[in-house]
């Protein structure tokens, strides 16, 4: 049985028959899923302990198409999760009941280089390491570089303000992206932006990055072309305690020294990342820094001398330079896996907490006392030289009633970042997983100025509807205007 | 008749008196030293609020890069305080004081983000917006809010802290800003070449920029514009100048100033231009030392690099002006002399067409017809941006049709 037969056994999905019409007058039969087990596919993300079942799942390839599908589920008041590859740690692709999936893996096109112009035009679908494959012959890169790089689209960079391990140098999304299409809840299509540098009027790029799908479907993105660097190496550096570690990451920052990345491992994700990847990390220090910095060799040189200059300060009881393109590459590689090598020995629960450096090591210890306190073990892998933690708190899923705890042991972990002036997302977004933690981080009229936007553009709340805001506060908002009655309740 | 000034000093005076221009229906223009306020509309009847008593450095941690100041903190201050540590703003702000003929040493914290004018090195660094990381605010209904924080990465929610950049005081009254600095670069220098043609200047630095040399300065100044610049810099005036900018240690300079020079020996004689001479010409040009001199209309536009040098041939055409170019070619500065409407229409007609925009940032000094500074919207982000004004500031108090009719 082909796709096309789907069309006609709708049993299996409750799209409204006549909503399936409307999507087949513009979508080719092998743009719709409809049966359960090609929904199956779509059900999650990258955070897999939730699960939800779509109505439907829509593979448009253009932008007219979008705008189509958008404008036949407002008219039928159908929520819409847009979704790129599915990668989000944060649930920010995983559907409710009553909603269809509008899937931009199809958009994956490369519409325009221009080097003159150090920028790209692309389909929102096409992945992040596709663009950067595609202008490295002439000399070029795009810099965010999330860990999921190979499979993760600009769309969803774009929705959660995606970072990764070089942002330290070349900022986040937001800081290297020009314009992009969006198709609003109406189906309405609108530029924002383009080849130029700080736009007209209003900044609403700055509104649609990071607004996780909820004001619009972005369908392409012109994003900016970066000079590769001649070169680069990483330096490792192994320390007795995270104390040492994290100032050390401080003082090099302060120094004047801005690597390319800096990041930090514990014990606990030395070991496994050791274990996969063979990268020649050293197993008996508490804390290991992965230090690179760009330049032609001289330059790296010097960069290097100041570091390990100004590290020497903090006892390092390990340090290694790596001396060939490979041995750079093996680094890397333990550090690019590490999710994956410490999902091959435990399900986790990654954090994205953010912290001011100077806080490093004293929230550090205070994580690895909650998780204990919780019975639980933790992984630390993050960017320390901006202060994005990534806490891995290791969990047993055969357990009863574990994921609540290690739920609460999360929330309890960014409570932590908050009060220690930092936030709850770094780089993944809030999502499903931290919606209901908004709170710590944003009082009433916080929240009520942000959701006066998602009002704006989408009315009816039918974009990527239950995430980023708490249920309970979104609804109450939906339907005063302002959140005055949770006030009076307590 | 310009109203008595309102000088709040806390937050909650700000919140008020926008609660009484509610009520009352009276509109306020938000003002920092007013450095800028001579680009934009500024309602007739609205009561002036100063910001200046909003003055403190409340967080500077050296070790994380980091400030948060009050709106109101001179930027003098602020400079004053990370010089202390061998680190800078990573924009180069405009200083509008000698085109506008105002005194020099002004401007508040809050109003390089409100206005997101960023100066040459942008193009490596990024512009101010890109730097703010966190706001207080107090919005056209009087709500206080905040955005964002004090570290770098943020993704929790929508990003109102950047979306306050160049909304020109319209939406919300900034009362507090966090933003990231950068280590002050060792040293500098600055190559130049005179005498390039507008196109081969550019072909110059396109292919500069390209380089993995982190150019943070490529600009070329038309001879008219060169002149006043290079007073102080260099002995030879009377030529277009090409300027590059490299930042970085001694050693790395000496490096990537010599690897350009061998990439753009076919362009023609390149002078090497030593610290303190490139601090003081990109100095200039941070002043716009070269729009002075001329009571022309000096117009800012943000266009494609690629299209800007046809743009600038096409405006030739129409319109009596001399033409420099920054960003690589990405920001055009155009003086137009002696047009009804300074070139208004043709400037923005060829603009719009390659993408871009272009503002009025002062009228010919002799204009007696009035220009819209900023450039107009298309229909549906007119429609959009009265809607957001609408949801910040439903009643319209906060400085007024200071950008657009009706925001």
């Amino acid at each position: 049985m082909g796709l096309f037969s789907t069309l006609h056994d709708n049993s299996t999905s409750n799209l409204p028959r006549s909503a399936l019409a409307e999507f087949q007058q513009v979508l080719q039969p092998n743009q719709i899923i409809l049966d359960e087990m090609g929904r199956r596919a779509y059900e999650t993300d990258a955070f897999t302990a939730y699960k939800v079942m779509p109505l439907a799942v829509l593979l448009p390839s253009s932008t007219q198409e979008v705008a189509d599908i958008t404008a036949i589920a407002h008219r039928f008041d159908i929520p819409i999760i847009p979704r790129g590859a599915g990668t989000s740690l944060a649930g920010g692709a995983i559907p409710i009941e009553t909603a269809i999936v509008l899937c931009l893996s199809r958009m994956n096109k490369i519409l325009d280089i221009n080097t003159t112009n150090r920028s790209a035009k692309v389909q929102a679908g096409v992945t992040n390491l596709a663009i950067s494959d595609a202008v490295s012959d002439q000399g070029f890169f795009y810099a965010p570089d999330p860990s999921s790089q190979l499979a993760c689209t600009i769309a969803g960079n774009i929705a959660m303000n995606s970072g990764g391990a070089h942002c330290l140098k070349y900022g986040v999304t937001t800081h290297n992206l020009m314009g992009v299409t969006l198709v609003t809840s109406e189906g309405e299509i609108l530029e924002f932006g383009g080849d130029y540098l700080d736009p007209a009027g209003y900044d609403f790029l700055s509104l649609i990055v990071g607004s996780e799908g909820g004001l619009g479907i972005v369908t392409e993105a012109t994003v900016m072309l970066r000079p590769k660097a001649e070169g680069a190496r990483p330096l490792l550096l192994g320390f007795e305690t995270h104390e040492e570690a994290g100032d050390c990451v401080a003082a090099i920052i302060g120094d004047g020294i801005t690597p390319v990345a800096i990041e930090f491992m514990d014990r606990p994700a030395i070991k496994v990342c050791e274990d996969f990847a063979q990268a020649g990390y050293p197993l008996d220090v508490e804390a290991l820094l992965l230090i690179e910095v760009e330049g032609a060799p001289l330059e790296i040189d010097e960069s290097l001398q100041k570091i390990i200059r100004t590290a020497s300060q903090f006892n390092p009881v390990h340090k290694r330079l790596a001396k060939s393109d490979e041995e750079a590459a093996a680094i890397w590689l333990g550090r690019k896996s590490a999710f994956g090598a410490i999902g091959r020995i435990s399900e986790y629960l990654c954090m994205d907490g953010v912290i001011p450096l100077s806080k490093l090591s004293s929230v550090l210890a205070k994580i690895n006392e909650i998780c204990a306190s919780h019975k639980l073990d933790v992984a630390n892998i993050f960017h320390a030289g901006d202060g994005n933690m990534h806490p891995l708190i290791l969990y047993d899923a055969n357990k009863p009633g574990i994921i609540e705890i290690v739920e609460k042991c999360g929330a309890e972990i960014l409570e932590l970042c908050v009060l220690a002036g930092g936030c709850i997302t770094g780089e993944h977004g809030v999502g499903l997983e931290k919606r209901d933690l908004m709170p710590l981080q944003f009082n009433e009229m916080d929240l009520v100025n942000q959701m006066r936007i998602k009002q704006l553009f989408d009315p009816k709340w039918l974009l990527n509807p239950d995430k980023v805001f708490p249920i309970e506060i979104s609804k109450v908002f939906q339907e005063e205007g302002s959140l005055a009655s949770l006030r009076d309740e307590t | 008749m310009m109203q008595d000034m309102l000088t709040p000093l806390v937050d909650s005076e700000i919140k008020d008196m926008i609660l009484e221009a509610n009520d009352q229906n009276k509109k306020l223009e938000i003002l920092g030293h007013g450095t800028k306020r001579s680009i934009g509309h500024i309602a007739p009847d609205s009561v002036p609020v100063s910001m200046r008593r909003l003055s403190e450095i409340r967080l500077y941690e050296p070790a994380e890069l980091v400030i948060s100041a009050r709106a109101g903190t001179p930027i003098v201050e602020i400079e004053r305080a990370i010089k202390a540590y061998d680190q800078q703003l990573p924009f180069e702000y405009l200083d509008f004081s000698h085109i506008f003929g105002t005194e020099q040493g002004w401007g508040t914290i809050a109003s390089l983000f409100t206005t997101n004018f960023s100066g040459s090195r942008r193009i490596l660094k990024g512009s101010a917006r890109d730097h703010l990381i966190g706001v207080e605010a107090v919005n056209g209904r009087g709500e206080l809010f905040k955005s964002g924080g004090r570290v770098m990465k943020n993704v929790a929610g929508y990003d109102l802290t950047k979306f306050m950049a160049n909304s020109w005081g319209t939406l919300a009254v900034l009362t507090n800003v966090t933003m990231k600095l950068i280590p002050k670069a060792p040293t500098e220098c600055t190559l130049f070449i005179y005498g390039l043609s507008e196109d081969i200047a550019l072909e110059a630095l396109r292919t500069a920029v390209s380089t993995p040399y982190e150019i943070s300065g490529a600009t070329h100044l038309s001879r008219t514009h060169a002149f006043p610049c290079l007073e102080g810099v260099s002995y030879v005036r009377d030529k277009s100048v090409t300027a590059i900018r490299i930042e970085n240690t001694a050693k790395s300079i000496d490096y990537r100033s010599e690897k350009i020079k061998d990439l753009l020996s076919a362009f023609g004689d390149i002078y090497y231009i030593d610290e303190q001479e490139s601090r003081l010409f990109w100095e200039n040009m941070r002043q716009l030392i070269f729009l002075t001199g001329h009571n022309d209309a000096i117009w800012r536009i943000s266009t494609s690099p690629h299209l800007a040098y046809h743009s600038a041939v096409k405006i030739k055409k129409l319109v009596d002006c001399d033409v420099s170019y920054d960003w690589a070619g990405g920001l055009l500065w155009v003086t137009t002399r002696g047009v009804f409407d300074m070139g208004s229409s043709d400037i923005r007609r060829i603009v719009a067409h390659a993408g871009g925009h272009a503002t009025l940032i002062r009228p010919s000094l002799e204009a007696v017809h009035h220009v819209s500074p900023f450039h107009p919207l298309d229909p549906a982000h007119m429609k959009l941006s009265k809607n957001i004004k609408g949801t910040f500031d439903p009643n319209g108090v906060l400085n007024p049709e200071r950008m657009y009719e009706g925001i």
